[in-house]
C-alpha cells in the first residue's frame, strides 16, 4: 500500500472513529434519562429552576419545556423512532459543521463555538510554549545521557528525571503555587492572565502580561513534562547507539560527535517524532488541572467549570471538540511517520 | 498447488453443492416475498373505525419514587376493542362494539396511602361485550368510544378506546386546537408539540401522527387528593396515520410528593393494518444480500475453473 492509499485508508478510519465517539457523547449525557424515563429535557428545565422563587410554578415549568423543546427539538424518551433517527441525524450533521449550539446555563444564550474559539488562544498560549520547551530539553538532556550510558551525570539526571516523572503533576502545581504566590509573593495567589488588568487582546502589553502570569504554569508543566521526553529520547538513542551501521561508523573513523548528531540522533529521534506530533496537535485542548488550580481561562477551565456544574451542551461540545483534536492529531502523527521513515511501509 | 492436481475429480462434486445450496437460498427468499404477511382482512389505508376490526394493547404501570430513586412496577393490563357492526343512517352511526381491560401481574394495587383498598387486583376485569355508541352526521374528527381512566380519578385525555378521524383533511389542524392549546393560568397557552413522523409499529412501519403536551394535572383531576398543585403531566401519544389507532401513549405526572406514575400504552396485535412488514423486508434484504453474495461467490468459482481447464 503506498502512502496516498495509507492516507486515504487512515482519513476514512478516523472518520469512523469519530462517528463512534459521536454516538457514544450522545449517548452519554442522556444516560440519566435513559436509566430514570424521564425526558432528558425535564432534568434541564428542573436544573434552571431549581432555587428560583417559581421553581414550583407548573406554568413557567411548561413554559421554560416548550421553549427549550420547540427550540432544540429534543423528543422524549417515548418518541417514535423516525423522530429519534432525525434528530440523531441533525446532532452529527451539526457537531460536524461545529453547529456546537447554544450554551444554557453558565453562559446563558451564548454559543459554545464563540465559546471555545475565545478560549483556544490561552489554552495555546499555555500549553504550546510547555511543551515545545519540554520536548527540546527531554530531547537534548536524553541525547546526551543515551551516548554515555551509566555515567555519573546519567545517573544523576536520571534519579531527578524519574522523581519528577512519579510526582503527580497537579501535586507540584499546587506546591509551586504555595510557594511563589502565598510564601515568596511573586505571583497573585489569584491566579488569571492579568496581572495588571489587561484585557484580551490587547496587544503587546497583554502578552506581556499573560507572559508573567502563566511563567509559573508553563514552568510546573515543563518539570512535570520534560522528563517523559527525556526517558523516550535515551532509550531509543541507546538502541541506536548499538546498531550495525554505528560500528561501521565507528570504523570508517568518523569522530563522535558527527556518529551522534548525524547518524544515530537522526533515527533515534523517529520515534519521539510521533509523540512530538501528537503533543504539539492537542494543545488546543487545554490542560484541565493546571487551568483550574491557576485560574486561566482555557479549554481545560471551561471544560472543569461544564462538569461541575453539569452543564451538559456545553460538556458535550467540549467533548466533542477534544475528541476532533485526538483523531486528528493521530491521523497527523501516522501520517507523519510515513512520510519521515521512507523504509516504514504500510 | 496440491489441490489443484488432486481435485479435478472433486471439483464439479463442489460446484453443485454451492450450487445446490445457492438453490435453496433462493427458494427461501422467493417464499418470503410470496409469503409476506399479507393475512389482514382489512385494507392498511382505511380507518380502523370497521367491522371486524380489532385492536389489543399492552399497558403497564410504573412509579418512580424520588426518594429512593427507584421505580417500582404496580401492574400490568391488556386493552380488547372489537368492532362489530356499523350502522348508518340519516342521524348518524351507531357502533357496535366491545371492549375491555385485563389487568394482570399485580404488584400493588393501592396508589395513595389514603387507599383502604387495592383499586387494581389480580385477575380483574373491566369490559362491556356490547357497546352501542353513537355519533351524530356532523365533524367527527374523533369517535371516543369509551374513556378508560385505569382506576385514577382522573380524566385523561386520550383512551385507547378511540379512533381518530385522520381521513378528515384538517385533522392536524383541529388536533393541534383540541390538545395543544389549554388554558394554563388564565389564558389559552400552546402546551405542547406535534410532529408528522414514522415508527416501528408491531414490525410494520408506520406513518405517525406524534404529539407531545404539557398539562397541568390539576385541570384533568377529579378527585385525586394527592396530587400536588405544581404537578404538570406529560403526554406523549403516537397516532396511526392510516387507521387513527393510537399506537402508543405515555401519561408521566407527579402524584403525591415523591411518586411520579408513568403510563405506558403500546398496540400489541390488531388486524387493521399489516404487521412486520418492515421486519421481513430487512430480513429478506438481509438473506438477498447473503444469497447475492454466494451466487457471486459460486459464478467467481466456476469461471476461474474454466480457465484452469483450458
Amino acid at each position: 500500500m503506498g502512502l496516498r492509499e495509507y492516507t486515504i485508508r487512515r482519513i476514512i478510519t478516523g472518520f469512523i472513529t469519530l462517528i463512534i465517539v459521536l454516538i457514544f457523547n450522545w449517548i452519554l449525557f442522556r444516560l440519566p434519562s435513559f436509566v430514570t424515563g424521564i425526558d432528558p429535557t425535564w432534568f434541564y428545565v428542573m436544573s434552571q429552576l431549581v432555587g428560583a422563587v417559581s421553581g414550583t410554578n407548573p406554568e413557567l415549568f411548561i413554559t421554560i419545556l416548550l421553549n427549550f423543546k420547540t427550540r432544540w427539538k429534543i423528543p422524549s424518551l417515548k418518541a417514535p423512532i423516525g423522530l429519534w433517527i432525525d434528530h440523531i441525524i441533525a446532532y452529527i450533521i451539526n457537531m460536524f459543521t461545529f453547529n456546537l449550539g447554544e450554551d444554557m446555563l453558565i453562559y446563558k444564550g451564548r454559543p459554545i463555538a464563540e465559546l471555545l474559539v475565545t478560549r483556544i488562544p490561552v489554552s495555546v498560549f499555555l500549553i504550546l510554549p510547555a511543551t515545545l520547551i519540554s520536548i527540546l530539553v527531554g530531547i537534548l538532556i536524553g541525547a546526551r545521557l543515551g551516548a554515555n550510558p551509566g555515567s555519573r551525570l546519567d545517573v544523576t539526571l536520571m534519579g531527578i528525571a524519574l522523581m519528577l516523572y512519579s510526582i503527580p503533576a497537579f501535586w507540584l502545581q499546587l506546591l509551586f503555587k504555595a510557594f511563589f504566590t502565598v510564601k515568596w509573593d511573586i505571583w497573585p495567589v489569584r491566579g488569571g492572565l492579568a496581572y495588571f488588568g489587561t484585557t484580551f487582546p490587547d496587544g503587546l502589553m497583554w502578552f506581556l502580561d499573560a507572559l508573567f502570569m502563566l511563567t509559573l504554569p508553563i514552568m510546573t508543566l515543563v518539570l512535570a513534562g520534560f522528563a517523559g521526553w527525556m526517558l523516550l529520547m535515551r532509550n531509543s538513542l541507546m538502541e541506536v547507539m548499538g546498531e550495525d551501521y554505528i560500528l561501521t561508523a565507528r570504523a570508517k573513523g568518523l569522530d563522535e560527535a558527527t556518529i551522534l548528531y548525524k547518524h544515530a540522533f537522526r533515527n533515534a529521534i523517529l520515534p519521539v517524532v510521533t509523540g512530538v506530533i501528537l503533543s504539539l496537535a492537542l494543545v488546543w485542548t487545554g490542560a484541565v488541572i493546571t487551568e483550574t488550580i491557576f485560574t486561566i481561562p482555557g479549554v481545560g477551565l471551561l471544560l472543569f467549570n461544564a462538569v461541575i456544574q453539569l452543564d451538559f451542551p456545553l460538556c458535550e461540545a467540549s467533548f466533542y471538540f477534544i475528541a476532533v483534536c485526538t483523531i486528528f492529531a493521530n491521523i497527523i502523527a501516522d501520517i507523519s511517520y510515513a512520510l519521515l521513515d521512507p523504509r516504514v511501509k504500510y | 498447488m496440491h489441490y489443484w492436481i488432486q481435485g479435478s475429480n472433486t471439483r464439479p462434486v463442489k460446484s453443485v453443492m454451492i450450487m445446490k445450496k445457492t438453490k435453496i437460498l433462493f427458494g427461501v427468499v422467493i417464499a418470503l416475498i410470496v409469503v409476506m404477511p399479507s393475512f389482514s382482512p382489512l385494507s392498511s389505508k382505511s380507518l380502523a373505525l370497521r367491522e371486524g376490526a380489532y385492536v389489543k394493547w399492552s399497558v403497564e404501570l410504573k412509579a418512580l419514587d424520588r426518594s429512593k430513586g427507584q421505580t417500582e412496577h404496580y401492574w400490568s393490563a391488556e386493552s380488547y376493542l372489537k368492532i362489530f357492526k356499523i350502522t348508518n343512517s340519516s342521524d348518524g352511526m351507531a357502533v357496535l362494539f366491545a371492549y375491555s381491560t385485563h389487568y394482570f401481574d399485580v404488584a400493588k394495587g393501592t396508589y395513595s396511602e389514603s387507599d383502604k383498598s387495592p383499586r387494581v387486583s389480580e385477575g380483574m376485569y373491566v369490559n362491556n361485550g356490547s357497546t352501542k355508541a353513537v355519533f351524530s352526521n356532523g365533524n367527527n374528527y374523533e369517535y371516543v368510544l369509551h374513556k378508560e381512566s385505569w382506576m385514577f380519578m382522573m380524566e385523561f385525555p386520550f383512551s385507547p378506546f378511540t379512533i381518530f378521524n385522520v381521513k378528515k383533511a384538517d385533522f392536524k389542524d383541529w388536533f393541534c386546537d383540541a390538545y395543544l392549546y389549554r388554558v394554563i393560568g388564565s389564558r389559552k397557552r400552546e402546551c405542547g408539540i406535534f410532529f408528522e413522523t414514522w415508527d416501528i409499529v408491531l414490525g410494520s412501519r408506520r406513518k405517525i401522527y406524534y404529539a407531545e403536551m404539557y398539562y397541568l394535572s390539576s385541570s384533568i383531576n377529579l378527585g385525586e387528593s394527592e396530587i400536588p398543585e405544581s404537578s404538570v403531566i406529560e403526554i406523549n401519544v403516537g397516532i396511526d396515520r392510516e387507521s387513527g389507532i393510537i399506537a402508543k401513549l405515555r401519561y408521566f405526572w407527579q402524584y403525591s410528593q415523591n411518586i411520579m406514575f408513568e403510563l405506558i400504552l403500546s398496540i400489541k396485535d390488531t388486524n387493521v393494518f399489516k404487521k412486520g412488514t418492515f421486519i421481513n423486508g430487512v430480513i429478506i434484504t438481509i438473506i438477498g444480500l447473503i444469497a447475492a453474495y454466494m451466487a457471486y461467490r459460486f459464478y467467481k468459482k466456476k469461471k476461474r475453473l474454466k480457465k484452469i481447464r483450458i
